[in-house]
Protein backbone atom coordinates (compact mmCIF):
# COMPACT_ATOMS: atom_id res chain seq x y z
CA UNK A 1 0.00 0.00 0.00
CA UNK A 2 1.44 3.35 -0.48
CA UNK A 3 0.40 4.68 2.40
CA UNK A 4 2.05 7.72 4.20
CA UNK A 5 3.57 4.97 6.89
CA UNK A 6 5.81 4.21 3.59
CA UNK A 7 8.16 7.42 4.18
CA UNK A 8 12.02 6.54 3.79
CA UNK A 9 13.33 8.83 1.25
CA UNK A 10 10.99 11.59 2.32
CA UNK A 11 11.72 15.09 2.82
CA UNK A 12 10.22 17.68 5.35
CA UNK A 13 10.51 15.83 8.65
CA UNK A 14 13.36 18.25 10.12
CA UNK A 15 16.13 16.91 12.88
CA UNK A 16 16.08 13.88 15.00
CA UNK A 17 15.45 14.50 18.34
CA UNK A 18 16.97 11.75 20.77
CA UNK A 19 15.63 12.61 24.77
CA UNK A 20 18.40 11.80 26.71
CA UNK A 21 17.79 9.37 29.60
CA UNK A 22 14.30 8.52 27.86
CA UNK A 23 12.01 6.33 30.02
CA UNK A 24 11.17 3.70 28.87
CA UNK A 25 6.95 4.74 28.41
CA UNK A 26 6.25 8.75 28.70
CA UNK A 27 3.38 7.70 30.81
CA UNK A 28 0.83 5.00 32.34
CA UNK A 29 -1.29 4.84 29.30
CA UNK A 30 1.42 3.98 27.03
CA UNK A 31 2.88 1.20 29.54
CA UNK A 32 -0.61 -0.03 29.54
CA UNK A 33 -1.10 0.02 25.31
CA UNK A 34 2.59 -2.45 25.04
CA UNK A 35 1.93 -4.65 27.83
CA UNK A 36 -2.39 -4.97 27.72
CA UNK A 37 -1.69 -5.13 24.05
CA UNK A 38 1.10 -7.57 24.06
CA UNK A 39 -1.24 -9.97 26.56
CA UNK A 40 -3.49 -10.29 23.71
CA UNK A 41 -1.20 -10.24 20.68
CA UNK A 42 1.16 -12.92 22.20
CA UNK A 43 -1.76 -14.94 21.95
CA UNK A 44 -1.78 -14.75 18.04
CA UNK A 45 -5.41 -14.12 17.57
CA UNK A 46 -4.16 -12.80 14.34
CA UNK A 47 -0.74 -11.89 12.49
CA UNK A 48 2.00 -8.80 12.84
CA UNK A 49 1.17 -8.27 9.60
CA UNK A 50 -2.22 -7.88 9.78
CA UNK A 51 -1.63 -4.67 12.83
CA UNK A 52 0.88 -3.47 10.15
CA UNK A 53 -1.38 -3.14 7.37
CA UNK A 54 -3.97 -1.73 10.30
CA UNK A 55 -1.74 1.15 11.27
CA UNK A 56 -1.17 2.02 7.74
CA UNK A 57 -5.00 2.25 7.03
CA UNK A 58 -4.93 4.83 9.91
CA UNK A 59 -6.17 8.25 8.75
CA UNK A 60 -2.74 9.88 7.30
CA UNK A 61 -2.83 13.26 8.83
CA UNK A 62 -3.57 11.36 12.45
CA UNK A 63 -1.05 8.72 11.74
CA UNK A 64 1.87 11.38 11.38
CA UNK A 65 0.62 13.72 14.21
CA UNK A 66 -0.48 10.87 17.11
CA UNK A 67 1.86 9.54 19.05
CA UNK A 68 3.32 5.98 18.39
CA UNK A 69 1.48 4.25 20.52
CA UNK A 70 -1.55 5.84 19.41
CA UNK A 71 -0.90 3.57 16.16
CA UNK A 72 -0.94 0.64 18.74
CA UNK A 73 -4.91 1.58 19.79
CA UNK A 74 -5.46 1.83 16.45
CA UNK A 75 -4.88 -1.79 15.74
CA UNK A 76 -5.65 -3.19 18.73
CA UNK A 77 -9.38 -2.02 18.80
CA UNK A 78 -9.79 -2.70 14.79
CA UNK A 79 -8.23 -6.24 15.55
CA UNK A 80 -10.24 -7.04 18.84
CA UNK A 81 -13.39 -6.00 17.15
CA UNK A 82 -12.36 -8.11 13.70
CA UNK A 83 -11.42 -11.22 15.63
CA UNK A 84 -14.77 -10.96 18.04
CA UNK A 85 -12.94 -10.93 21.20
CA UNK A 86 -15.03 -7.59 21.76
CA UNK A 87 -17.53 -5.35 20.13
CA UNK A 88 -17.70 -1.47 19.42
CA UNK A 89 -20.18 -1.10 21.72
CA UNK A 90 -17.83 -2.78 24.44
CA UNK A 91 -15.41 -0.65 23.87
CA UNK A 92 -17.56 2.69 23.54
CA UNK A 93 -18.91 1.46 27.16
CA UNK A 94 -15.69 0.63 28.53
CA UNK A 95 -16.83 -2.47 29.46
CA UNK A 96 -18.04 -6.08 28.61
CA UNK A 97 -21.12 -7.49 27.84
CA UNK A 98 -22.28 -8.79 31.39
CA UNK A 99 -23.11 -11.59 28.87
CA UNK A 100 -20.50 -12.11 28.43
CA UNK A 101 -18.22 -12.33 32.01
CA UNK A 102 -15.84 -14.93 32.19
CA UNK A 103 -16.96 -16.39 29.04
CA UNK A 104 -13.37 -16.30 27.82
CA UNK A 105 -11.49 -17.57 31.08
CA UNK A 106 -10.54 -20.85 29.47
CA UNK A 107 -8.30 -19.33 26.73
CA UNK A 108 -6.61 -17.19 29.68
CA UNK A 109 -2.79 -18.19 30.37
CA UNK A 110 -0.64 -17.92 33.33
CA UNK A 111 2.38 -15.92 33.49
CA UNK A 112 4.61 -18.37 33.08
CA UNK A 113 2.98 -19.50 29.51
CA UNK A 114 3.44 -15.81 28.69
CA UNK A 115 6.76 -16.00 29.63
CA UNK A 116 7.66 -19.12 27.08
CA UNK A 117 5.68 -17.63 24.78
CA UNK A 118 7.63 -14.52 24.60
CA UNK A 119 11.08 -16.85 24.53
CA UNK A 120 9.32 -18.90 22.37
CA UNK A 121 8.62 -16.37 20.12
CA UNK A 122 6.60 -15.91 16.74
CA UNK A 123 8.81 -17.30 13.77
CA UNK A 124 7.27 -17.47 10.55
CA UNK A 125 9.76 -19.33 8.94
CA UNK A 126 8.73 -21.86 7.47
CA UNK A 127 8.84 -24.16 3.59
CA UNK A 128 8.21 -23.17 0.35
CA UNK A 129 6.73 -24.58 -2.28
CA UNK A 130 8.16 -22.07 -4.70
CA UNK A 131 11.31 -22.36 -5.81
CA UNK A 132 14.39 -20.05 -4.63
CA UNK A 133 14.84 -18.10 -8.06
CA UNK A 134 18.04 -16.49 -6.97
CA UNK A 135 21.32 -16.88 -5.66
CA UNK A 136 24.30 -14.58 -3.65
CA UNK A 137 25.82 -12.47 -6.19
CA UNK A 138 22.59 -12.17 -8.49
CA UNK A 139 21.85 -8.87 -10.15
CA UNK A 140 18.06 -8.21 -9.55
CA UNK A 141 15.48 -5.27 -9.78
CA UNK A 142 12.96 -4.51 -7.47
CA UNK A 143 10.03 -5.03 -9.81
CA UNK A 144 7.71 -1.76 -10.03
CA UNK A 145 4.20 -3.25 -7.98
CA UNK A 146 2.13 -1.03 -6.53
CA UNK A 147 -0.69 -3.10 -4.78
CA UNK A 148 -3.06 -0.80 -2.91
CA UNK A 149 -2.67 -4.08 -0.34
CA UNK A 150 -0.03 -4.31 2.28
CA UNK A 151 3.27 -5.16 0.77
CA UNK A 152 6.85 -4.77 2.75
CA UNK A 153 8.29 -3.88 -0.86
CA UNK A 154 8.39 0.26 0.24
CA UNK A 155 8.30 2.84 -3.04
CA UNK A 156 11.85 3.78 -2.81
CA UNK A 157 13.70 0.81 -4.01
CA UNK A 158 11.01 -0.01 -6.70
CA UNK A 159 12.49 -0.23 -10.23
CA UNK A 160 16.23 0.07 -8.82
CA UNK A 161 18.82 -2.24 -9.76
CA UNK A 162 20.60 -4.00 -6.74
CA UNK A 163 22.81 -7.43 -6.07
CA UNK A 164 21.67 -10.24 -3.59
CA UNK A 165 23.82 -10.29 -0.63
CA UNK A 166 22.32 -13.04 1.56
CA UNK A 167 19.50 -15.78 1.21
CA UNK A 168 17.58 -15.41 4.60
CA UNK A 169 15.32 -19.05 3.52
CA UNK A 170 11.60 -18.98 2.94
CA UNK A 171 9.49 -17.26 5.12
CA UNK A 172 5.39 -16.93 4.93
CA UNK A 173 4.38 -13.85 2.87
CA UNK A 174 3.67 -10.62 4.35
CA UNK A 175 1.41 -9.02 1.85
CA UNK A 176 -1.18 -12.53 1.85
CA UNK A 177 -0.88 -12.92 5.67
CA UNK A 178 -1.67 -9.11 6.38
CA UNK A 179 -4.58 -10.21 3.92
CA UNK A 180 -5.59 -13.45 5.72
CA UNK A 181 -5.47 -15.21 2.15
CA UNK A 182 -2.89 -17.47 3.50
CA UNK A 183 1.00 -17.96 4.34
CA UNK A 184 1.95 -18.91 0.99
CA UNK A 185 5.74 -18.72 1.59
CA UNK A 186 8.71 -17.74 -0.43
CA UNK A 187 12.13 -17.05 -0.36
CA UNK A 188 13.46 -13.77 0.91
CA UNK A 189 16.68 -12.22 0.00
CA UNK A 190 18.88 -10.00 1.49
CA UNK A 191 19.58 -7.19 -1.56
CA UNK A 192 21.97 -4.19 -1.59
CA UNK A 193 21.67 -1.04 -3.67
CA UNK A 194 24.06 1.43 -4.31
CA UNK A 195 22.67 4.91 -2.55
CA UNK A 196 23.40 6.09 -6.00
CA UNK A 197 21.34 4.09 -7.60
CA UNK A 198 18.46 4.70 -5.15
CA UNK A 199 18.84 8.49 -4.72
CA UNK A 200 20.51 9.87 -7.85
CA UNK A 201 23.37 11.88 -8.06
CA UNK A 202 22.63 13.64 -4.58
CA UNK A 203 23.70 10.86 -3.12
CA UNK A 204 27.25 9.63 -1.14
CA UNK A 205 28.36 7.14 -3.98
CA UNK A 206 29.91 5.24 -0.90
CA UNK A 207 26.98 4.22 0.43
CA UNK A 208 24.61 1.72 0.13
CA UNK A 209 20.87 0.50 1.48
CA UNK A 210 20.54 -3.15 2.20
CA UNK A 211 16.69 -4.50 2.36
CA UNK A 212 14.95 -7.62 3.15
CA UNK A 213 12.86 -8.35 -0.19
CA UNK A 214 10.66 -11.34 -0.97
CA UNK A 215 10.96 -13.84 -4.50
CA UNK A 216 7.78 -12.11 -6.25
CA UNK A 217 9.52 -8.49 -5.21
CA UNK A 218 12.23 -9.53 -7.85
CA UNK A 219 13.14 -9.92 -10.90
CA UNK A 220 16.18 -10.91 -12.81
CA UNK A 221 18.36 -7.64 -13.45
CA UNK A 222 18.59 -7.74 -17.26
CA UNK B 1 -36.37 19.16 19.00
CA UNK B 2 -33.26 17.53 20.60
CA UNK B 3 -29.82 18.49 19.39
CA UNK B 4 -27.34 15.79 18.62
CA UNK B 5 -24.74 15.15 21.27
CA UNK B 6 -21.35 14.84 19.89
CA UNK B 7 -19.73 12.88 22.50
CA UNK B 8 -15.83 14.22 23.01
CA UNK B 9 -13.10 12.20 21.57
CA UNK B 10 -11.49 9.11 23.08
CA UNK B 11 -8.40 10.22 24.95
CA UNK B 12 -5.93 7.13 24.50
CA UNK B 13 -5.93 6.90 28.27
CA UNK B 14 -9.69 6.18 28.03
CA UNK B 15 -8.71 3.62 24.97
CA UNK B 16 -6.65 1.79 26.34
CA UNK B 17 -8.38 1.41 29.51
CA UNK B 18 -11.59 0.11 27.75
CA UNK B 19 -9.51 -2.83 26.33
CA UNK B 20 -7.95 -3.67 29.44
CA UNK B 21 -11.73 -3.22 31.64
CA UNK B 22 -13.26 -5.08 28.54
CA UNK B 23 -10.34 -8.17 28.03
CA UNK B 24 -10.11 -8.72 31.76
CA UNK B 25 -14.12 -8.80 32.64
CA UNK B 26 -14.19 -11.28 30.06
CA UNK B 27 -11.46 -13.47 31.77
CA UNK B 28 -9.30 -13.75 28.56
CA UNK B 29 -6.25 -11.63 30.30
CA UNK B 30 -5.37 -11.48 34.49
CA UNK B 31 -4.19 -8.76 36.17
CA UNK B 32 -0.79 -11.33 36.35
CA UNK B 33 -0.35 -11.98 33.01
CA UNK B 34 0.08 -8.26 32.58
CA UNK B 35 2.23 -7.63 35.56
CA UNK B 36 4.38 -10.29 34.09
CA UNK B 37 4.48 -8.58 31.28
CA UNK B 38 5.67 -5.09 32.93
CA UNK B 39 8.66 -7.14 34.57
CA UNK B 40 9.73 -8.73 31.32
CA UNK B 41 9.66 -5.36 29.42
CA UNK B 42 11.31 -3.23 32.41
CA UNK B 43 13.83 -5.93 33.74
CA UNK B 44 14.47 -8.90 31.32
CA UNK B 45 14.60 -7.01 27.72
CA UNK B 46 17.20 -4.73 27.29
CA UNK B 47 20.24 -2.97 25.98
CA UNK B 48 22.22 -5.01 28.17
CA UNK B 49 21.29 -8.11 27.03
CA UNK B 50 22.95 -6.96 23.36
CA UNK B 51 25.77 -5.37 25.45
CA UNK B 52 26.68 -8.91 26.91
CA UNK B 53 26.56 -10.27 23.28
CA UNK B 54 28.96 -7.22 22.40
CA UNK B 55 31.19 -7.81 24.48
CA UNK B 56 31.61 -11.72 24.43
CA UNK B 57 31.83 -11.33 20.54
CA UNK B 58 34.97 -8.77 21.45
CA UNK B 59 36.29 -11.53 23.80
CA UNK B 60 35.75 -14.77 22.01
CA UNK B 61 36.89 -14.63 18.76
CA UNK B 62 35.02 -18.59 17.82
CA UNK B 63 31.67 -17.01 19.72
CA UNK B 64 32.14 -13.65 17.19
CA UNK B 65 32.26 -15.89 13.97
CA UNK B 66 29.51 -17.60 14.76
CA UNK B 67 27.50 -14.69 15.61
CA UNK B 68 28.24 -13.14 12.35
CA UNK B 69 27.31 -16.37 10.99
CA UNK B 70 24.22 -17.15 12.25
CA UNK B 71 23.56 -14.36 15.27
CA UNK B 72 20.14 -16.20 16.07
CA UNK B 73 21.57 -18.89 17.59
CA UNK B 74 25.08 -17.31 18.87
CA UNK B 75 22.47 -14.81 20.48
CA UNK B 76 20.42 -17.71 22.26
CA UNK B 77 23.21 -19.29 23.41
CA UNK B 78 23.43 -16.40 25.74
CA UNK B 79 19.58 -16.79 26.75
CA UNK B 80 18.54 -13.98 24.60
CA UNK B 81 16.12 -15.76 22.34
CA UNK B 82 12.01 -14.32 21.62
CA UNK B 83 9.54 -12.82 20.41
CA UNK B 84 10.78 -10.20 17.40
CA UNK B 85 14.44 -11.61 18.17
CA UNK B 86 12.98 -14.83 16.17
CA UNK B 87 16.01 -14.11 13.02
CA UNK B 88 18.91 -12.07 14.24
CA UNK B 89 21.42 -10.70 11.49
CA UNK B 90 24.53 -9.26 13.22
CA UNK B 91 26.40 -6.29 10.80
CA UNK B 92 29.62 -5.95 12.63
CA UNK B 93 31.62 -2.53 11.60
CA UNK B 94 34.69 -2.30 10.33
CA UNK B 95 37.66 0.52 9.95
CA UNK B 96 35.97 0.69 6.32
CA UNK B 97 32.35 -0.15 7.08
CA UNK B 98 29.72 1.32 9.18
CA UNK B 99 26.48 -0.22 10.10
CA UNK B 100 23.21 1.39 10.90
CA UNK B 101 19.20 -0.07 10.93
CA UNK B 102 16.17 1.38 10.91
CA UNK B 103 12.73 0.50 10.38
CA UNK B 104 10.99 3.00 7.60
CA UNK B 105 7.88 1.34 7.44
CA UNK B 106 6.96 1.18 10.93
CA UNK B 107 9.45 0.24 14.08
CA UNK B 108 10.98 -3.28 13.87
CA UNK B 109 13.25 -3.96 16.34
CA UNK B 110 14.89 -6.60 18.21
CA UNK B 111 13.62 -6.43 21.58
CA UNK B 112 15.20 -9.40 22.99
CA UNK B 113 18.25 -7.90 22.97
CA UNK B 114 18.05 -3.81 23.19
CA UNK B 115 13.97 -4.02 24.94
CA UNK B 116 11.64 -1.47 23.22
CA UNK B 117 12.94 0.93 20.95
CA UNK B 118 13.20 4.63 21.61
CA UNK B 119 11.21 7.48 20.36
CA UNK B 120 13.33 8.64 18.10
CA UNK B 121 14.17 5.69 15.96
CA UNK B 122 10.22 5.17 15.46
CA UNK B 123 10.38 9.00 14.48
CA UNK B 124 8.93 10.13 10.78
CA UNK B 125 12.29 12.31 11.09
CA UNK B 126 14.24 9.15 11.22
CA UNK B 127 12.48 6.49 9.05
CA UNK B 128 12.38 8.82 6.31
CA UNK B 129 15.82 10.56 6.44
CA UNK B 130 18.24 7.51 7.87
CA UNK B 131 17.90 5.65 4.65
CA UNK B 132 18.41 8.79 2.26
CA UNK B 133 20.84 10.41 4.28
CA UNK B 134 22.70 8.75 6.76
CA UNK B 135 25.99 10.57 7.29
CA UNK B 136 23.96 14.06 7.75
CA UNK B 137 21.56 11.95 10.77
CA UNK B 138 24.38 10.11 12.28
CA UNK B 139 26.32 13.74 11.97
CA UNK B 140 23.67 15.01 14.37
CA UNK B 141 23.95 12.03 16.72
CA UNK B 142 27.75 13.06 16.80
CA UNK B 143 28.74 10.20 14.68
CA UNK B 144 31.64 11.26 12.24
CA UNK B 145 31.60 9.26 9.65
CA UNK B 146 35.41 9.18 8.19
CA UNK B 147 36.22 9.35 4.36
CA UNK B 148 37.22 6.00 3.61
CA UNK B 149 34.40 4.45 5.39
CA UNK B 150 31.25 2.81 3.61
CA UNK B 151 27.52 3.05 5.61
CA UNK B 152 25.77 0.41 5.01
CA UNK B 153 21.52 1.19 6.23
CA UNK B 154 19.88 -1.71 6.84
CA UNK B 155 16.13 -1.28 6.61
CA UNK B 156 14.25 -3.92 8.57
CA UNK B 157 11.28 -4.42 6.43
CA UNK B 158 11.02 -8.40 7.33
CA UNK B 159 10.82 -10.51 10.58
CA UNK B 160 15.22 -10.45 10.37
CA UNK B 161 15.72 -7.86 12.93
CA UNK B 162 19.49 -6.19 13.07
CA UNK B 163 22.07 -5.64 15.36
CA UNK B 164 24.75 -3.52 15.28
CA UNK B 165 28.66 -4.77 16.48
CA UNK B 166 30.62 -2.25 17.27
CA UNK B 167 34.02 -1.99 17.49
CA UNK B 168 35.73 -2.57 20.21
CA UNK B 169 37.70 0.76 21.64
CA UNK B 170 41.52 0.58 21.52
CA UNK B 171 42.84 0.90 25.11
CA UNK B 172 40.70 -2.25 25.96
CA UNK B 173 43.52 -4.60 26.05
CA UNK B 174 43.14 -7.00 28.59
CA UNK B 175 39.57 -5.58 29.35
CA UNK B 176 36.96 -8.67 31.29
CA UNK B 177 33.83 -8.92 29.61
CA UNK B 178 32.22 -7.09 32.50
CA UNK B 179 34.84 -4.38 31.99
CA UNK B 180 33.41 -4.33 28.97
CA UNK B 181 29.56 -4.87 28.72
CA UNK B 182 30.16 -1.21 30.36
CA UNK B 183 31.30 0.02 27.51
CA UNK B 184 28.37 -0.61 24.97
CA UNK B 185 25.75 1.88 24.53
CA UNK B 186 22.36 1.27 23.33
CA UNK B 187 22.83 3.57 20.42
CA UNK B 188 26.15 2.29 19.03
CA UNK B 189 24.30 -1.15 18.65
CA UNK B 190 21.77 0.49 16.21
CA UNK B 191 24.47 2.10 14.57
CA UNK B 192 23.85 5.66 15.61
CA UNK B 193 26.28 6.07 18.78
CA UNK B 194 29.76 6.09 19.17
CA UNK B 195 31.04 3.49 22.34
CA UNK B 196 30.71 5.77 25.84
CA UNK B 197 34.57 7.16 25.94
CA UNK B 198 33.79 8.62 29.63
CA UNK B 199 33.88 5.20 30.97
CA UNK B 200 37.08 4.45 29.13
CA UNK B 201 40.13 3.64 31.40
CA UNK B 202 37.05 4.42 34.52
CA UNK B 203 37.16 0.14 35.38
CA UNK B 204 39.67 -1.14 37.34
Amino acid sequence: MNSVADMGGMHGFGPVRPEANEPLFDSDWERSVWTVGMSVMILDYWRDDESRYSMERMEPAHYLSSRYYEHWLHFLEEMLVEKGILTREELAIGHADPESHGSMAHLARTPEQYLAKFRAGGSIAMPSQSPQRFSIGDGVRARNLNPSHHTRLPRYVRGRLGVVHAVHGSFGFADTRAQGTGDHPQFLYSVRFEAAEVWGPTADGRDAVYIDLYDSYLEQAQ
Amino acid sequence: MAKEYTAPPSTPAIRIKAIQTVVFEKGLVQQQAVDQLVDLVENQIGPKNGARVVARAWTDPQFKQRLLSDGTAAIAELGFQGTQGDHMVVCENTPTVHNVVVCTLCSCYPWPTLGLPPTWYKSSAYRSRVVIEPRKVLEEFGVNVPDEVEVRVWDSNSEIRYLVLPMRPAGTEGWSEEQLVELVTRDSMIGTGPLDPSTAGAAS
